[in-house]
């Protein structure tokens, strides 16, 4: 964790408040907390881990209004962690058992791990597809090109109200796609 | 989507975030406020209605439906947070405990031979569907509102708000119904808010997983 605890829960209560600042911090701690986390309960590789932080990442944005700061936060990231493993897993092992029977070595390739270096999460790139096309130009920008959100609506020729409304639409959907395991 | 990549966007949409509790509970005063607007458009309330308020049995019904939707309130915003164990069934003694107390009392000073009279009331059929129908709309505001929400349970979710729609919808309904015997009210409206509730999680169990 980079943050204390108690730092931590201080800075997720400014994000709380809508302080952008305090939220990307919390999110670095709170991701530290996630993987280890996850990593202590899914044997498998570098990806299929990255992939249980990230689907947590996102439930513990959309869901953060359920977070009392009068109670501890670690227990509340651990609570939506296992939730989100939980169903990962449920989803992996229906997904497995459709392939079980014609195996081929294209199949086995996603199996073999990964180095960890190159790692980038994954599947949420798959999900993006679900978006508008107006929502992916705001994520992409956001994400791949690290660009402002002032920046995103100055190329779209958007109020910065807008953009964050995609954004937050999009985040919702892709949310949805992952959960239910959507490939486009 | 590197993780870090994925920080950077969630933390673009930082804002001021309500708790899930105080959703629900706008969601279940402007449901409530706009499905009774529309009860009294629609169907209006009882002639007797000033008199009827000084009668204890009717000042029962707004107490005991205005308990239960507080109480299915609070159970709803805790199963709503996903570190918490199991719901407060303790907080649904109080309006059980109000029901059973004021129906024993009722009965107490009523003649044993106009009981069944009392129970069945004026088209029981009709004030059922009428409460199930009132309560729909701030039932479907609140599971709305506990779409916010991480339940370990979704169906229990579901079904909490469906509760706390039932009581309003019951509330509402109170302005118009007749029936003023507790014993009618335990019956019907209790049956009204059973169904509501266990519509309400069926509904949740789907549309509130997360």
């Amino acid at each position: 964790m980079t943050l204390s605890e108690p730092d931590l829960t201080a800075a997720m209560t400014a994000a709380l408040q809508g302080r952008e600042d305090a939220y990307a911090l919390a999110l670095v701690a709170i991701a530290a907390l996630v993987r280890t986390r996850v990593r202590r309960r899914l044997r498998s590789n570098w990806a299929d881990v990255e992939d249980v932080v990230q689907e947590t990442l996102l439930s513990i944005h959309l869901k953060r209004g359920t977070w009392d700061p009068s109670r501890p936060l670690v227990p509340w990231v651990h609570a939506i962690a296992d939730h989100k493993l939980i169903d990962w897993a449920r989803r992996k092992g229906r997904q497995n058992r459709l392939i079980a029977d014609g195996i081929t070595v294209d199949t086995l390739v996603d199996v073999v791990p990964a180095p960890e270096e190159d790692v980038f999460g994954i599947d949420l790139d798959r999900h993006l597809a679900v978006l508008s096309p107006r929502e992916q130009v705001v994520v992409r920008g956001l994400a791949v090109e690290g660009r402002s959100v002032r920046d995103v609506a100055a190329t779209l020729g958007l109020r910065e109200g807008a953009v964050r409304v995609a954004l937050h639409r999009g985040l919702k959907r892709l949310a949805s796609a992952a959960r239910k395991g959507i490939v486009s | 989507m590197k993780t870090t990549n994925l920080i950077a966007v969630l933390a673009a949409d930082a804002r001021p975030t309500k708790p899930v509790g105080r959703s629900l509970v706008i969601a279940g005063l402007s449901g409530g406020i706009v499905a009774g607007l529309l009860f009294v458009a629609l169907v209006g309330v009882r002639a007797d209605l000033l008199a009827a308020l000084a009668n204890p049995r009717v000042v029962f019904k707004f107490l005991f439906t205005a308990v239960t939707a507080m109480a299915a309130l609070a159970v709803a915003a805790r199963v709503s947070c996903p570190d918490r164990a199991g719901p407060p069934i303790g907080v649904l003694l109080a309006p059980l405990l109000l029901l059973g107390a004021a129906t024993g009392l009722d009965m107490a000073v009523t003649p044993r031979s106009s009981w069944a009279q009392a129970a069945i009331g004026i088209s029981p059929l009709a004030c059922l569907t009428m409460i199930v129908v009132t309560s729909l709309l701030p039932a479907f505001c609140l599971l709305w509102a506990a779409r916010a929400g991480a339940p370990r349970h979704p169906a229990k979710a579901g079904a909490a708000a469906g509760l706390a729609g039932g009581a309003v919808g019951a509330g509402i309904f109170s302005f118009y119904c007749p029936n003023d015997s507790t014993l009618f009210v335990a019956l019907w409206y209790g049956f009204g808010m059973v169904l509501t509730t266990g519509l309400a999680a069926l509904v949740g169990r789907r549309f509130l997983r997360w």
